[in-house]
């Protein structure tokens, strides 16, 4: 079978799939960068915003897109309880409490969803869930198109907000040194709870975006957490630039490789990769700068 | 040798235990017995050495499959299959601990790497005929010593209690020789631990073996006890936390702890699945992560550190 005339299709998907991957890495690098805590639950957030987005549509009636207004603030909400109960405690603790108390979230999360929704797919249908816009031999889901932009505009909104704003300066000083931004009067505290709110926070946008071409089960989130932290690790922990460009590269190997090989086989290119990125370039692609 | 013969005499105490016990009783005992010998294998590069993996599914995984391969290709008995899985998962904790600890990773990126490989191993055997791809293989009911099948399931308890017998003994001559103090040394200081002229990365590549070997004897005990195993149930990351988990929950820094939580949790993981009978099956991993995130805040030296500072208590 020639592939050749179905590549410019996989590129089209590859892009759109790695603006998702893009702002899913983002809030994650944001969380680390930050608050040097690497958050094993941030896949499951995005889940309980996708099954928020469910319930909304199957309980009230609502489009993905209307539900936005309330699947935002609850993810956000959730997040801010989040940094309140389990990561502020944890803050200062070994790096392998961290891990384990987020992997324990991660646990919860997963499996109250199991539990409450079972591991049942559920599509969520849109209006926009039929339109397909047409680019000569490329077909492209309207609903992926809007979530892909909008993603790539937020990411580029939060570098935005943390370069230019008195709070983005706040945040930004927290990150670089607790102790001397303590003394020059930064609530430290609270510039760690806007930066988890804002990292974790954003999935609440996205996944409302996503719901309309994506399947929803308990499993998704651990899928994209996976796929943040290989991002992450391809464009340097805690850069935004890095982020937006390993997003695309995943996401175009994911969709390249899946049309070349099919099947499962790609993923064990993408995690290649990782361990590859891993073992001989740790720092990432854009070396050890920081956004 | 005053441990040895504690674990000699504990060792020969639950071997007279099994017998005593229902059949479901048994059950647990093989339970409890092969996810703490993952967990005390865990434990020697997560806790004694202080590298976390998030990945020990593998090298379990790699045993089960390549005892089991060897015994329905090639008829090769399952107790010559224990030696293959062991050679096989040390092989792999050095590969493993080599590449990676040579560039010097660790903490969150050591995680990391461990989890992509046995994610990565996961899809491969997916995908991989030879080894019945993601249906997994089966292994005929034949009862007989030699296929290390065993007619009843007291057979499996002398089974798994020698795997852990042997772990348990592997640990606590580390904990005597030289090589635990190159452990400890890494775990609390690794710059002043190479200061002193301790190898760094040779002595995680060692825990990196040591760990991988011993969890890999477990895959075939584990794989002749159900006559079934697929890529999620033996390389799955829900083994790996498991691991993780129990090592956690009853204590990272002693060296028996994670049998301690593996005693505790997986009688509780049964006990809870009867209750429930089949409904709401993430309820017991709920309460796994619930437990973890307890130990993490208030006791982080898990239930073994609870243990031994209420026994202090209680001299006093």
């Amino acid at each position: 079978m020639d592939l050749l005339p179905l590549l410019p299709q996989a590129l089209a998907d590859g892009i759109l799939l790695g603006g998702v991957y893009a702002i899913v890495a983002v809030g994650l690098t944001m969380t680390f960068g930050v608050l040097r805590i690497v958050n094993f639950a941030h896949g499951d957030f995005l889940a309980v915003g996708l099954y928020l987005t469910y319930l909304g549509a199957a309980l009230l009636g609502l489009d993905p897109y209307l539900s936005l207004v309330l699947v935002l603030p609850l993810v956000t909400l959730a997040a801010a309880f989040t940094y309140k109960l389990l990561v502020a405690p944890v803050i200062k603790a070994p790096e392998h409490n961290q891990i384990v108390v987020t992997l324990g979230l991660s646990l919860i999360l997963q499996n109250a969803m199991l539990v409450f929704f079972t591991a049942d797919l559920h599509a969520i249908p849109s209006v926009l869930s039929g339109h397909v816009v047409r680019f000569g031999n490329v077909f492209i889901q309207a609903a992926a198109l809007i979530a892909s932009a909008v993603s790539i505009a937020l990411c580029l909104g939060l570098y935005w907000f943390l370069r230019s704003t008195e709070f983005g300066r706040l945040i930004r000083a927290s990150a670089q040194d607790r102790d001397a931004a303590l003394m020059c009067g930064v609530n430290v505290d609270r510039m760690y709870l806007l930066a988890f709110c804002i990292g974790v926070g954003s999935l609440g946008l996205v996944a409302p975006l996503i719901a309309p071409f994506n399947y929803v089960s308990p499993s998704v989130g651990s899928n994209f957490t996976l796929t943040a932290f290989i991002v992450v690790v391809l464009g340097s922990m805690g850069n935004f630039a890095g982020a937006l460009i390993g997003g695309f590269i995943i996401g175009i190997v994911e969709a390249v490789g899946g049309l070349l090989t099919g099947g499962s086989i790609n993923f064990i290119i993408t995690y290649a990769i990782f361990i590859l990125f891993l073992l001989f370039k740790p720092e990432g692609l854009l070396g050890g700068r920081r956004a | 040798m005053k441990p040895m013969l504690l674990l000699a005499l504990a060792v020969a105490l639950l071997a007279g235990l099994a017998p005593l016990l229902s059949i479901y009783g048994q059950h647990i005992f093989v339970l409890v017995a092969l996810y703490g010998s993952v967990a005390l294998a865990w434990n020697i590069l997560g806790g004694m050495a202080g590298q976390m993996s998030l990945g020990h599914a593998l090298f379990v995984g790699a045993g089960a499959y390549v005892s089991t391969a060897l015994y329905l290709k090639y008829s090769v008995s399952p107790w010559i299959g224990l030696v293959f899985a062991a050679a096989i998962g040390g092989a792999l904790g050095a590969l493993m601990g080599y590449t990676v600890f040579r560039r010097k990773l660790s903490g969150v990126y050591f995680a990391l790497v461990t989890l992509a490989l046995a994610e990565m191993a996961l899809h491969i055997v997916s995908n991989v005929g030879f080894l019945g791809a993601a249906n997994g293989l089966s292994i005929p009911s034949k009862p007989d010593f030699a296929n290390f099948q065993f007619g009843s399931k007291l057979g499996f308890c002398y089974a798994a209690l020698g795997i852990l017998a042997l772990v348990s003994g592997v640990i606590l001559a580390i904990d005597r020789s030289r090589l635990g103090y190159v452990f400890l040394a890494i775990r609390e200081n690794e710059r002043a631990a190479a200061a002193l002229g301790i190898d760094v990365v040779q002595g995680k590549v060692i825990a990196a073996a040591i760990s991988g070997a011993l969890a890999a004897l477990v895959g075939p005990v584990y794989a002749n006890y159900v006559l079934f195993i697929d890529p999620e149930s033996v390389l799955g990351v829900p083994l790996s936390i498991d691991a993780l988990l129990f090592s956690f929950v009853g204590g990272l820094g002693s060296l028996f702890g994670p049998l301690l939580g593996a005693i505790v949790l997986v009688p509780l993981t049964e006990l809870l699945r009867s209750l429930l009978g089949g409904k709401l099956a993430g309820v017991h991993l709920i309460v796994y992560g619930v437990l973890l995130i307890l130990v993490m805040r208030f006791a982080p030296q898990g239930l073994w550190g609870l243990l031994t500072t209420a026994i202090a208590r209680r001299k006093k």
